[in-house]
Formats: structure tokens, sequence, C-alpha cells
């Protein structure tokens, strides 16, 4: 992929980009500061890219990695210490951006990407770096706990097909 | 409404603040990211080696190859994923920590509200990298009453003691930024890598404009580095004492060392060579070291000269000390050569017959244009601006070399010192820029670092028998 090329990629996606951020930081400053590295970094990068037809994975994976790293500093930067399991109880009583947020790390991430960044579900495990199932089960389990009920049944049921293929 | 509608209610919602919320900033997303590539990318300063290393000099090169996978496979390792992302310019570095081999220090120190923390060292019998952060620090009098001036950025030069044994020092690779890991690499030429090692770190302001560092210091630092021996015990030499003819000249290849951080492809040349090796270009194939084991480039420290002649007697590559392999086949691709009774090359920079009087270009080099500039202060300066054919010495187009020597003679025969720039652009030749400050002369007499370039027809492939030694 070449520079130019490179340009207009970001240029498509980086509004997709910033949704993302923002659903995995909530604030508009972290956010920016993830794109802006992941966009560099991506750059710094390109040549290892070799299916350009992956860009648009490649770069959330990239985005993904940022935003992680942005939250465990933060996290570090708070108090040592694990985070309280929460009930179900305790996902029901919360508003549902807060009850997305307290999600495990890898359950939050399908549902950031499938109803928030549009990807699909081969997308979402693609940037992932998990097969299509798991991404299935991941997200069955995680719209359970949010008890959030989304026209997906297709999407699950191709996934489940084509990983018997 | 029941609970479900709530929920689809709040989804929705979810989705209209998200559009709402996307800044103006996130349109120049793409700008930021490219011109921090570029700065990163096409320029590099060729750093002079510390006064300690004036027995042997050092080439530098700067290679575009970042090892993000790498990087990313070493951040499943928690307590080196920082150190990860800052050694992602080496492939040997990367490796070095993807396999643990990091010896962690821990010290820090504050002054006038600063801080600076020495983390980790990758270190072997000949050379120590030095990951290390400073910072300005929040809160506390100190912090509260420093004055920053938003135009420059915390820099640091590094030191080590003046009795250490002949070393150079390279920085500037890596991160540069307050409160990121930073870099710096020491390799010691005629000696092993000592256990203990005194370490100066002077903090300077410096302008993000030019680079230039101010004179005063913000604060100075010193630390003492206790190396595990473990560490710098680390290396082995294969012998090869091969033939290698080029250009009529008569070279041996005499033996290949490796260590963690690097390899080392060393040569001596026939004393009735009417050339000095300047460079050689290669690669080494890691024979049975799987799909990443062909080592082309290496940044930082490329190649070191004799203490006695021009000559560059020895060259480096990234280090296959990690591939589980000891037999290695070096590739011989190409080489610059500079003529012994080599002249200077004197140049007219003012109009009219702006150009080369005389002396050769080297091959592949053309003079793209010269430039004089009035500042301020009534000083004048000239750049001279050379492009250079990439890859027209057999290395790879991704590198960038020193073409002209730093040292020139102004219109009066007088010896001065330039500073010289390389930039990569994006076609198929490099930049060199020189830089004459306070420059009032017609003409200015340079000398190349090359004169001839000489790529093989087909690579020339030697082997490296570590069973053999």
């Amino acid at each position: 992929m070449t520079r130019e090329e490179f340009a207009v990629r970001t240029n498509e996606i980086k509004i997709k980009l910033f949704k993302t951020a923002m659903l995995y930081l909530g604030n508009e400053h972290d956010a920016l500061e993830a794109v802006d590295e992941a966009v560099y970094r991506g750059l710094c990068a390109v040549k290892k890219l070799r299916q350009p037809e992956y860009f648009d994975t490649w770069i959330t994976r990239i985005l993904i990695n940022e935003c992680c790293k942005i939250m465990r500093n933060q996290k570090r930067e708070e108090l040592p210490g694990t985070m309280p399991e929460l009930s179900q109880e305790d996902y029901d009583r919360l508003p549902l951006k807060e009850a997305v947020s307290a999600l495990p790390e890898e359950l939050r991430s399908v549902i950031v990407l499938r109803f928030f960044g549009g990807f699909t579900i081969a997308e979402t495990a693609r940037i992932l770096g998990v097969p299509q199932g798991t991404a299935a089960t991941r997200q069955r389990k995680a719209l359970g706990i949010l008890r959030l009920a989304l026209n997906d049944d297709n999407d699950e049921k191709e996934a489940d097909h084509g990983l018997q293929r | 409404m029941d609970y479900r509608d709530n929920r689809m209610a709040e989804y929705e919602k979810m989705l209209k603040d998200l559009d709402m919320a996307v800044p103006a900033e996130l349109e120049g997303v793409w700008d930021r990211a490219s011109a921090r590539e570029k700065k990163h990318r096409t320029v590099m300063r060729f750093v002079k080696p510390a006064a300690s290393i004036a027995a042997v000099f050092a080439c530098f090169v700067l290679s575009v190859n970042f090892i993000t996978p790498v990087a990313q496979a070493c951040s499943k390792i928690p307590v080196l994923k920082d150190l990860a992302a800052a050694v992602d310019f080496s492939g040997s570095l990367s490796r070095a920590v993807e396999n643990n081999y990091v010896q962690t220090i821990g010290l820090y120190q504050t002054k006038n509200g600063i801080k600076a923390d020495i983390d980790y060292v990758i270190v072997d019998q000949k050379q120590v990298n030095i990951f290390y952060r400073l910072e300005y620090e929040t809160g506390g009098e100190a912090g509260n009453n420093i004055e920053r001036n938003e135009n420059t950025e915390l820099a640091a030069l590094v030191e080590i003691g003046k009795d250490m044994p002949p070393h150079g020092i390279t920085w500037g690779s890596g991160s540069d930024e307050e409160g990121k890991l930073r870099s710096v690499t020491i390799d010691f030429t005629d000696s092993d890598v000592p256990e203990t090692i005194p370490l100066v770190i002077k903090a300077k302001e410096r302008d993000t404009q030019t680079w230039n560092y101010a004179k005063e210091n913000l604060a100075v630092f010193t630390f003492t580095l206790e190396i595990d021996p473990y560490y710098t015990a680390q290396g082995k030499t294969i012998e090869i004492d091969e033939k290698l003819d080029i250009l009529g000249q008569h070279f041996t290849l005499t033996t290949v060392d490796i260590y963690p951080t690097h390899l080392q492809l060393n040569v001596e040349s026939d004393e009735a060579n009417t050339m000095w090796l300047k460079s050689l270009s290669f690669y080494v194939e890691a024979i049975g070291g799987g799909k990443d084991s062909k080592l082309e480039s290496i940044n930082g420290i490329s190649a070191l000269g004799s203490k006695d002649t021009p000559e560059v007697i020895a060259f480096r590559k990234e280090s296959p000390w990690f591939y589980n392999t000891d037999n290695l086949k070096i590739f011989i691709t190409g080489a610059r050569l500079a003529e012994k009774d080599m002249e200077g090359i004197k140049i007219k920079v003012t109009e009219p017959d702006v150009g080369v009087i005389s002396g050769r270009l080297p091959d592949g080099v053309r003079l793209e244009e010269i430039s004089r500039q009035k500042h301020a202060d009534g000083k004048p300066t000239v750049e001279i601006r050379f492009k250079t054919v990439k890859g027209s010495d057999g290395g790879s187009t991704s590198e960038i070399y020193e073409v002209f020597e730093r040292e020139y003679l102004d219109g009066e025969e007088r010896e001065g010192y330039m500073e010289t720039y390389a930039g990569t652009g994006d076609s198929n030749e490099f930049t060199s820029t020189l830089i004459l400050e306070d420059y009032d002369y017609d003409t200015a007499t340079i000398y190349p670092c090359f004169t001839h370039c000489w790529k093989a027809e087909e690579p020339v492939e030697v082997v490296a028998d570590a069973t053999d030694s």
C-alpha cells in the first residue's frame, strides 16, 4: 500500500476509529490521542500490511492496542488492585454506557466493534485475532450480560455455519 | 416502556451522542501522523561521536525498519511492554526483549524539578543499550516553579566516565518524548563492556525546530550502572578467512562476531590496494533460522573504522543470536571505496557559475542546488544539497549514509567543520545537505566519504560455519 493510499483509507475510516476509541476510553482527549497514535504507528508499519483489503481491520487492531495501552496506564496511575466483579443485577442497574464500560475487556471489544463500530462478526474476529465462533460466543455472552436485544441472529448463524465448514 | 425498550433507547442515544462527539481536530489526524513519521523517517542528523571515540570512527545508518509485530508480541510480556515499544527500531533488541534478555536496573534521581529514571539495559560483550526516562516533576515546590518553554523539549546528552575504555555513544534512536523510554547505545570497540559504568545524563532544553541544545544544563544526573557479568560474557567469533576482490582491490573477510545485540563482519585489506574500503553491502542468512532469518540492516552504528587509516574494517548487521543457529551464509552485494590519493571537490557557492569547479563527485552523486540565506543577525548560511542514487552500492534502497566528510576548507584554505543532514525522500535518490554557517566566501572545498561504488552482478556467497571454529 502506498503512502497516498494509506492517507485516503485513513480519511475514510477516521470517524469510525474515533468512535471506537471513544467507547473504549470515554473521553475526547484520550480518544483523539489513541487515533493519532494508531495512525502514526500504522503509517510506520504500512509496508508490513501484505493484504490492503484488510486495512480497516488492521488499523482498528492497532487502535485497540493503543486504547488498551492508555487504559492500562490510567489504571496504573489510579489505585492498585483488581476491579470488583459485577453481578447481573449490578449490570441491570447501570446505564448502558457504563454497563458496556464495565464489561470484561474481551467482551467489551466485541460489543464496541459489532454494534458501535459497525464491523461484521468476521471482521470483528479478524481485528481481535480470534476465530469467528469465539467472537460469536463472546457476543452472545456480552449481550446476555447487557440484556440488550439486537437483530443480529443472521450474523451469528453465518458465523456458526462458517465455523462448521 | 419495558426494560428492553429502555435499553434500546439508551443504545440509540449512545449512537447519536457518538456522532455528535466527533471533534474538529480529527480532520488533522493524517497530517499529524504524516508530519511525525516524516520527522522520524526522513531526517537524521548524523550525530558526532563522543570525544572518547577519537581513536575510532563509526558510520551511521538510519534504516526505515520498524519491527512492530515483534514489539506487539513482546507487549504480551507485561513487565517489558514499554521496553518492547522502545526497541521497535531494532530487530536485534526486539528479539532480545522477546527472549527476556534484559537486565532491570531501577535507579532514579530527582534534581531541579526533573526526574531521571534508568529502567533497563540490554548488554553483551561489546555493546550496552541503556533505557531511561526523563520528565518534569509534577507538583511539589520544584515542579511548580519550573518555567516551561513551549518551543523546546526536554532532551538529554548522555556520557560515560572519562576513564572508560574507547567507546562510541549513539543517542537519538527510539522515543524522545517526556516520560517515555529513551535509549542510548554505547559500543566498546577495543575492549569488553566493563562491569561498572559511571553514567552522566545532562538534561537540557532543545529547540523543537532547529534541534539545537541549550548551553546550560537543566540538571546533571550521575549514576553508577552495575552490569550483570552473565550479560557481558555473551558473544562468540566464527573464523571465515575468505578472499574478496572488488574493483581490482584485494580484501579478506577474516571473522564474524555474533553478539545478542549485533553481528559484526571483520575485513582486512591488502596493503598494495590503491583504494580504501569505506562500506560493504551484504546480507546474512541464518541457516535453519526460520522465515525471519534474513538479516539485512541495522540501525545506529553500522560500521567501525580503523584506528590508523581512513579504512572501514568492521561491518554490522542485526544479530542472529536468538535464531538457534550457528551456521551463517553471508552474501556480499556491493561496496563503496575511496581512492587513497583522492582530492577535494572545490565548489563555487556564489553567483555566477555556481557549481563544481574542480574534482570529481562520487559515483551516483549529483549536485542538486546551492542556496544562500542571510539570517536576522546578518550572518549568511550556505546550504549545498546533493542527491545520491539509492542502492548504487548494492545496499538496501532504504539506507542512507554520509556522502561527504564534515571537515571542509573555506575560501582561504582554512579548515572548518560543517553540519550535514540526510533525508530519504520518496524518490529513488536520497538527499545530503551540507550547511556552512556564517560563510562569506565564494568557494568551499569538500571531501567525499567515497569515490567509487561497486554493485555485484550476483551476490558473492560466503559460508561462516561455527562447527569448524
